[in-house]
């Protein structure tokens, strides 16, 4: 289990998939339960590669996503940093999280990360609205074993 | 080595906290600085984002792959249906130019009898439809920004029925288009048959746009068409824009509580029209702007 590939590609490539996906265009019934793919991959990168993706790089990320969905910057930025650090902060016994374990943590880390996005839309007056968070908190939290189980063989730990 | 003993089981680290403080400091800044519009967030917004905006391209082709592909294998039934529609709707033009000669004479005769000049056609560009705005609270679609062409902030935009809405955003390849329905839109129209003047404000709901500030006495019925009105600075006058659906009146309010249907096709439409052509008024408002606006 000691063979460590070097993720810098997989990082790079990943993250601008996910972006993609951030703006791919899905039927109206469907926009509510889009994950936040670029979210799950920062999440899985600082706990997998955190050489590599700190919580700096997740802002840094966020805040392009910001300007990519023509959010207020920082909107986006915001909950990934804040994600981003909750997640390092497991670093000690990351490595043997089990998928069951890791995926309520994903739960947690997006409620947490939607929540500060409510708080920064009440702060912009726009006023944000809990109930139709769900469907995408329950997308993010399913989908997120299909990442993880794609993106583990470079995970920087064992 | 005094972390291992804690009994948290999050390991602790101060420099990581600090990072942590720091950057949410400087997030915190960011979205402030970009929320009360300091030009430094903005311009830096605007050059990260034409780096951006190859994404929406690239997303739009298979986007295209699979309506041509859908087109292609449309089961028949809906093709059928399709088709029976075609041929109602095809019927019902051709009554409707069989009178076209004829309003074509009087109309000359009508301008020739009161010298009036002819109108020249506002000038108007086609553009394409090639994503639209991932949040759900947002009524946004994004076209593509052809080089050569001179998109301006606020122009109106059309589709083949009426008024889709305005830009609001120009980058390099791409533009967004904040349509009707979007909470923070709002187009000064007026009731077609009476005259009326209102504001229309969209709701954030896919077909439902909010008729402001009529007040409670007036003559306004369902089914009446709203046209711009050509007041403020962006939609010139006449254009179709939506029809009244419901109207109540509450209790104690001076203003009717009025809901209309925009006749776009908001959602469905894939060739828009920019238009380029500003309402009289907006000389009067900004005098230095209305010079170079008009550049087709």
């Amino acid at each position: 289990m000691a063979r460590r590939v070097n993720p810098f590609w997989a990082i790079v490539v990943s993250i601008l998939v996910a972006m993609l996906f951030s703006v791919m265009p899905v039927a109206e019934p469907l926009l509510l339960w889009r994950p936040d793919w670029v979210l799950l991959v920062v999440v899985f990168w600082v706990m997998h590669a955190p050489s590599y993706i700190g919580i700096w790089m997740a802002l840094i990320i966020g805040l392009l996503l910001d300007v990519l969905l023509a959010t207020p910057l920082a909107f986006h930025g915001t909950a990934i940093l804040v994600a981003a650090y909750l997640a390092s902060m497991t670093k000690r016994w990351g490595g043997v999280l089990s998928m069951r374990q890791s995926t309520l943590l994903v739960l947690g880390l997006v409620i947490v990360a939607r929540a500060v996005q409510s708080v920064l839309h009440l702060w912009t007056g726009l006023g944000g609205d809990l109930v139709h968070q769900l469907p995408g908190i329950a997308a993010s939290t399913l989908i997120w074993p299909a990442i993880m189980l794609m993106l583990i063989q470079w995970s920087q730990r064992s | 080595m005094e972390t291992v003993i804690k009994t948290s089981i999050f390991s602790k680290n101060n420099s990581d906290r600090r990072h942590f403080v720091m950057a949410l400091m400087i997030a915190l800044g960011v979205f402030y600085a970009d929320l009360v519009r300091v030009p430094a967030a903005l311009s830096a917004r605007q050059g990260v984002y034409s780096l951006m905006e190859p994404a929406y391209v690239a997303m739009a082709v298979p986007g295209r792959l699979i309506e041509q592909i859908s087109e292609s294998v449309r089961l028949g039934a809906a093709l059928q249906d399709e088709n029976n529609q075609l041929r109602k709707q095809n019927l019902l033009y051709a009554a409707q130019l069989q009178r076209l000669p004829q309003l074509m004479s009087e109309n000359t005769e009508l301008r020739r009898l009161s010298e009036a000049e002819l109108d020249v056609p506002a000038a108007v560009r086609l553009v394409e439809v090639i994503g639209v705005d991932p949040d759900p609270s947002r009524k946004i679609v994004i076209i593509r920004n052809e080089p050569g062409v001179k998109l301006y902030r606020g122009q109106p935009v059309l589709d083949a029925n009426g008024v889709m809405g305005r830009i609001h955003r120009i980058g390099r390849q791409t533009a967004r288009v904040i349509l009707l329905t979007d909470r923070t839109h709002s187009v000064p129209v007026r009731v077609n048959r009476t005259g009326i003047r209102a504001i229309l404000n969209g709701t954030g709901d896919a077909d439902e746009l909010s008729l402001q500030f009529v007040p409670e006495k007036s003559d306004i019925k369902i089914g009446d068409l709203l046209t711009t009105s050509g007041l403020g600075n962006d939609f010139p006058a006449g254009y179709p824009v939506a029809r009244v659906t419901k109207i109540r009146r509450l209790g104690d309010d001076q203003f009717l509580d009025i809901t209309a249907r925009p006749i776009a096709n908001l959602d469905r439409s894939r060739f828009l029209l920019a238009l380029f052509d500003r309402p009289a008024s907006s000389i009067l408002l900004r005098p230095e702007e209305s010079q170079n606006g008009e550049t087709r």
